[in-house]
């Protein structure tokens, strides 16, 4: 688990930029704005599986992944808990195509239902903690004073723990699964989301029509959903192609610490780990789940690149 | 371009500063270890300067004869008193009064080490202890009784928190000792005669004690290399004794020389051993956390032996592979392992329940596809190697059809849901299980692992609400008590999780230990195993496993321990 | 800006508290007695009981707590429960580990990344640009534990290359230099790259490569300076990092450094140790954080006021 400090500093940075920036484009000042801008991500977003094959085909591998984990029933050939003790530690077969793993159970049917759980460990989290981190920003950013610091202050203890650390904790607190997991690592991630949505929140307050908003008594609620949050969305997409990839990740390695999926359901990350001790025998059932996890993070960070350049008003030039 | 070379001196300060940390650690260790004058132990760097690094065979810097072993983890003290799980080095650097020595026909003996010879009174209270004579501790001091009595009251002192400390409870003056009532077991449990007579106070007639004496957590220590140690470390409470090497001390084969944390310990040859000194010029122990590179390490030649428990799935291999058959070493594990039927769960509380349960799990089918069938079902207790073992018990077969008809004479014709437990990050265990529950499954039985942490389950078990769990138990001491009396009595069969009910089975376990005819107490514990096993189905006895090594082509007179641990004394091994 | 720096420094304090505060809780509330764990299977209830009560474990938390903060202000982190040794002893044992294996990883992160990205921006949109963006992209995605395994199992077991596990010598260090540095040297590259396409559409870069100079040196002489500055920032902060523990790749090749300490700990519940050893990892992220606020308010002032 990497630190993103460095991320977050480089978000926070460009929020600056967009203090000085002309007001983004599509931001208009009738109640519309926030459709029109949803409007243009939308264009933006189109306009760049048009013209960037890397994207779309990332897109695409992500979207066979989501499919093959939902439908996993129809498309495994074998039930992955279904055990064959006589048929254990197969090298690949027209019956098993990637093998067997020690319990004769089939290893890419088994691949097939850990998607789910590699996937959901990519989004659910981030969903959770960007929400949380999303809120409390535009609280602390838009408040000021002591809620800001006090948010702010949290954020950086948080920032400061070694996260793969504080992730095992937690799950050693209140007991290992996926539901652990998922709070683990929706608790330890909120943070960079906050620092980054505060401050943005701090350099639009000041936009003109902001405070023509304000002026015209318009509640704080309404501004924060209307105003602030639309114009945030362009940079929590980039955040969330950030975490989701990570999010995978650290799934992988707190199955390597033993604290992730627990058995018989299965994670990518849990499978390499347990097929490590035939690697000599079938290297195969340590490989092919790896690639897996390899090339769903590829596919993320490669499409997070793509929007980053296409939807960004503020990132690039 | 003043900014960037601001920048470029703070990120320079930043590394300086931290690494300067690192090189400081180097340089002055330990507070307490900074007094002592040469600490090689505590600085890894120079370590590899002074050693010629990657120099032939080897690329850890020792000389060619050395016996290279493997260990999982760090030791947690070479003070065997602060330890229940590492036991190795201190079989190797230390003696005990007594030992067991494994006969050719699997059974064993226990001789005179230490001690030579004892007589003990015919109230079977006390034991007279003769010292041999001359025996050297590595500091030069000579064994005298009073080493004995010294090692008795550290392990007694609570203060010291020592883990073995129970193996001494029949000593006279005990609980006082414990509670710090008293400071010294002179005159209660120990009597001093001379330099190499003293007496051992017993409250009971207490069979095992003897056994009790070979256990490596009883080796003698030397007082003047104790009390060196406490005052290196600034007190008892902080003591260097298995902690710095050159205050590890014992009378034993290899002396402690090196230990860099976490990744090796070098102990060397007793040149004044008093069996005479080892042929090998050391053993050196890595510290190897996972379990496929210690195997590849062994495999590579940089290790002497593989212990094929971490793993079994490759027992198939060696036994077979040309390559390494006749490296393979084949000892008896004196240990059962078995499911803990919980009795106060339903549906266990019913007899004929727990009986379908064993003839409904395919033992063989398990012991050949996770051991390599290296091994033997169980249908008791005790295991091959100890003392009353029993070949003749009735077998516990695995019977389908039996399972059956006793579910359907229980009213679960149709199966139930039931719940096994056991700690995560044990996969072996959890292997187990899944063909268990696999297994049940044809019964209808709908099997739950649950996995707990190990804090939980350890903690839920003294409860006594844990479900089924699989363990297993090896002996520490060569008698049928310490099979026994750590499940079948009501204190540890609630401790344990099975609650079981049948009191008066448990006051006969409680009584056979002070039975004075041991033919007669022998007797006793097998029609007790008979009872508790097949009459009252208390456990799933499983399997007797074969412990199995490999080692290197090198390596001469590999002797396993008699119980089957992992680790053994080498003093008699060789290398070509 | 000292005053920055000075405040800076001096909003750490009460995170280090609060952080302190929180390992110490969070430690209180794991389930189960550590005592029965450390002494595993074969351990008689009577001597868990006895060890416990020496230990103080029966005492209120706050007294615990207190009694803590107390011994630790006078440089007593208490001894390990597992290991038996100081906890100050066993993290200065093992530091110098991390130290070691942070350096090597580091040096390989910046001697590959840094000219990898420079190549990759210079042959824009060429096959070498696309080829070295993938290897860093690799290293940025693979699970690290799985690399590492793979790269000990082929270059340590069947070419036998390079030692298997340990610590003791440079040659041990190469691989996990490797797989720990693969990631940083993959950002490192793609940061490297982005921020030189950044500064290259410059007025004056343009200026300077319509004077005919090559790219090589456009980049040398004017972009490269420009666009190291965020690049170092980085680098600070995966080096503080990688100072604080790198846990997996220290527990796969066997190096005894405060990473695997710190995951021993919590498999064994060895409390102090843990507590030691979280506190001393955390402060070292805590001082690299600041090092990082305080370089970014360099190339930005605007940020102080934030």
């Amino acid at each position: 688990m990497f630190n993103q400090y460095h991320l977050i500093k480089e978000l926070e940075l460009h929020a600056l930029d967009l203090k000085d920036a002309r007001r983004p484009a599509g931001i208009d000042e009738n109640p519309e704005a926030e459709i029109a801008e949803s409007e243009t991500i939308k264009d933006q977003i189109l306009h760049m599986f048009k013209t960037n094959k890397v994207a779309a085909v990332s897109a695409l591998v992500i979207l066979l992944f989501i499919l093959m984990a939902t439908f996993a029933p129809l498309v495994a050939p074998y039930h992955p808990n279904a055990q064959s003790l006589v048929d254990r530690l197969q090298d690949p077969t027209a019956k098993h195509w990637l093998g067997t793993d020690e319990f004769g159970r089939d290893v890419l049917s088994r691949m097939i239902y850990g998607a789910r759980i590699s996937l959901l460990v990519g989004l659910i989290p981030t969903t959770i903690s960007m929400t949380i981190g999303t809120l409390l920003g535009l609280i602390a950013g838009y408040k000021g004073g002591r809620t800001d610091y006090f948010i702010m202050r949290l954020a950086d203890v948080l920032l400061a723990f070694p996260s793969l650390l504080l992730a095992m904790l937690i799950a050693y607190t209140i007991g290992k699964g996926l539901l652990t997991i998922f709070i683990a690592l929706s608790f330890v991630s909120w943070a960079g989301t906050a620092r980054v949505v505060r401050s943005l929140t701090l350099s639009l307050r000041e936009k003109e029509y902001v405070e023509a908003a304000v002026s015209v008594g318009v509640s704080k609620t309404k501004i924060i959903l209307r105003h602030l949050l639309p114009n945030c969305i362009p940079t929590l997409i980039i955040l969330f192609t950030m975490n989701v990839p990570g999010n995978i990740l650290s799934e992988s390695s707190l199955s390597f610490l033993g604290v992730g999926a627990q058995p018989p359901s299965t994670s990518w990350g849990l499978m390499v780990f347990r097929s490590k001790k035939y690697l000599s025998k079938t290297p195969i059932a340590t490989l092919a789940p790896g690639v897996a996890v390899l090339i769903l993070v590829m596919a993320f960070n490669f499409l997070g690149d793509a929007l980053r350049d296409a939807i960004d008003p503020y990132m690039k030039e | 371009m003043k900014k960037l070379s601001l920048l470029l001196i703070l990120c320079l300060l930043l590394t300086s500063v931290v690494g300067c940390g690192g090189e400081k650690a180097v340089e002055a260790p330990a507070e307490p270890a900074a007094e002592t004058p040469a600490d090689p132990a505590a600085d890894p760097a120079a370590e590899a300067e002074e050693k010629p690094v990657a120099s032939g065979k080897f690329d850890d810097g020792y000389p060619e004869n050395v016996l290279r072993l493997g260990l999982q983890g760090e030791l947690e003290s070479a003070d065997v008193q602060l330890t229940t799980a590492d036991y190795t080095i201190p079989m190797n650097i230390y003696d005990c009064l007594f030992e067991v020595q494994p006969k050719d026909d699997g059974s064993s003996e226990i001789v005179g080490n230490l001690a030579t010879d004892f007589e003990v009174s015919d109230d079977g209270l006390v034991y007279t202890m003769h010292l041999r004579e001359g025996v050297k501790f590595h500091n030069g001091e000579i064994l005298t009784s009073d080493d004995v009595l010294y090692t008795v009251d550290r392990m007694l002192n609570p203060e010291r928190m020592a883990r073995n400390s129970d193996s001494m409870s029949m000593l006279k003056g005990f609980d006082a000792a414990v509670e710090g009532e008293i400071p010294t077991m002179e005159g209660e449990g120990i009597v001093i005669i001379d330099d190499n007579t003293f007496e051992f106070h017993l409250t009971k007639a207490f069979s095992p004690f003897l056994a009790n004496l070979c256990v490596p957590g009883f080796s003698i220590y030397n007082r003047e290399a104790g009390d060196a140690a406490d005052e290196a470390g600034g007190g008892s409470d902080n003591s260097q004794f298995g902690v710095l090497p050159e205050y590890t001390i014992g009378t034993g084969a290899f002396m402690m020389k090196d230990w860099v944390l976490n990744d090796h310990i070098y102990i060397e040859k007793n040149p004044d051993y008093w069996k005479g000194p080892s042929k090998l010029d050391g053993i050196l122990f890595k510290i190897v956390p996972d379990n496929e590179t210690r195997r590849m390490m062994f495999e590579s030649g940089q290790l002497d032996e593989f212990d094929l428990d971490d793993a079994r799935e490759q027992i198939p291999y060696y036994m077979e592979s040309a390559e390494w058959e006749d490296n393979v070493i084949i000892g008896n594990r004196v240990g059962t392992f078995y499911y803990h039927i919980n009795e106060s769960i339903a549906p266990f509380e019913n007899v004929l329940v727990r009986k379908a349960m064993q003839h409904a799990i395919d033992k063989q089918a398990i012991l050949d596809s996770l051991y390599g069938g290296a091994g033997e079902v169980a249908s008791g207790i005790l295991a091959p190697g100890m003392m009353g073992y029993n070949a003749d018990l009735p077998k516990l077969e695995y019977d389908p059809d039996l399972a059956r008809e006793l579910l359907a004479e229980a009213g679960y014709a149709d199966g139930f849901e039931m719940t096994i437990s056991q700690t995560t990050d044990s996969p072996n265990t959890l292997s187990l299980n899944e063909i268990v529950q696999a297994q049940l499954a044809e019964f209808g039985i709908e099997v739950t692992i649950d996995q707990m942490d190990e804090a939980s389950w350890f903690d839920v078990r003294r409860t006594g609400a844990l479900p089924m769990y699989t363990t297993s138990w090896s002996a520490d001491f060569n008698d049928p008590d310490n099979f026994l009396y750590s499940f079948f009595t009501p204190a540890n069969s609630l401790n344990r999780s099975f609650n079981y009910y049948n009191t008066d089975a448990m006051a006969r376990v409680e009584a056979a230990r002070y039975m004075l005819d041991h033919d007669a107490r022998m007797q006793e514990y097998q029609d007790l195993e008979k009872l508790i096993i097949q009459d009252d189905a208390a456990w799933i006895p499983l399997f007797h496993l074969k412990h199995i090594w490999v080692v290197s082509d090198r390596v001469n007179n590999y002797v396993p321990f008699w119980a089957g641990w992992s680790g053994a004394n080498y003093w008699g091994v060789y290398l070509d | 800006m000292t005053k920055y720096i000075i405040r800076r420094i001096l909003t750490a304090i009460p995170i280090m508290i609060a952080v302190v505060f929180i390992i110490f809780m969070l430690l209180q509330v794991l389930p189960g007695n550590p005592i029965s764990i450390m002494m595993g299977e074969k351990a008689k209830p009577a001597v868990i009981e006895r060890v416990s009560r020496e230990l103080g474990l029966y005492d209120p938390v706050l007294v615990r707590f207190g009694r803590y903060v107390w011994n630790a202000l006078h440089g007593d982190f208490g001894r390990s429960y597992k290991l038996n040794r100081q906890v100050s002893d066993l993290i200065k044992l093992s530091f110098p580990n991390t130290v070691r294996l942070a350096i090597s990883a580091s040096l390989f992160a910046w001697l590959m990344g840094i000219p990898a990205g420079i190549i990759s921006a210079i042959k824009r949109n060429k096959f070498v640009d696309h080829f070295v963006m993938a290897i860093a992209l690799v290293g940025i995605s693979s699970p690290v534990f799985w690399g590492a395994m793979l790269l000990q199992f082929v270059f340590g077991f069947k070419l036998k290359l390079l030692p298997l596990s340990g610590y003791n010598s440079y040659k041990h260090m190469i691989l996990p230099a490797i797989i720990l540095g693969w990631a940083s040297a993959g950002s490192i590259a793609r940061m490297v790259r982005s921020n030189l396409l950044e500064v290259m559409k410059n007025d004056y870069i343009r200026t300077a490569r319509s004077k005919g100079l090559k790219p090589w040196a456009v980049v040398y002489k004017h972009a490269l300076k420009n666009s190291l500055m965020p690049v170092v920032t980085l680098m600070a902060i995966q080096f503080a990092g990688m100072l604080s523990g790198a846990v997996i790749t220290e527990t796969v090749f066997g190096i005894g450094g405060i990473g695997r300490l710190t995951v021993d700990a919590i498999n064994n519940r060895d409390m102090p140790l843990l507590q030691g050893a979280t506190i001393f990892s955390t402060l070292i992220i805590i001082i690299g954080n600041m090092a990082a606020d305080i370089m970014y308010s360099f190339l930005d002032p605007r940020i102080r006021d934030r």
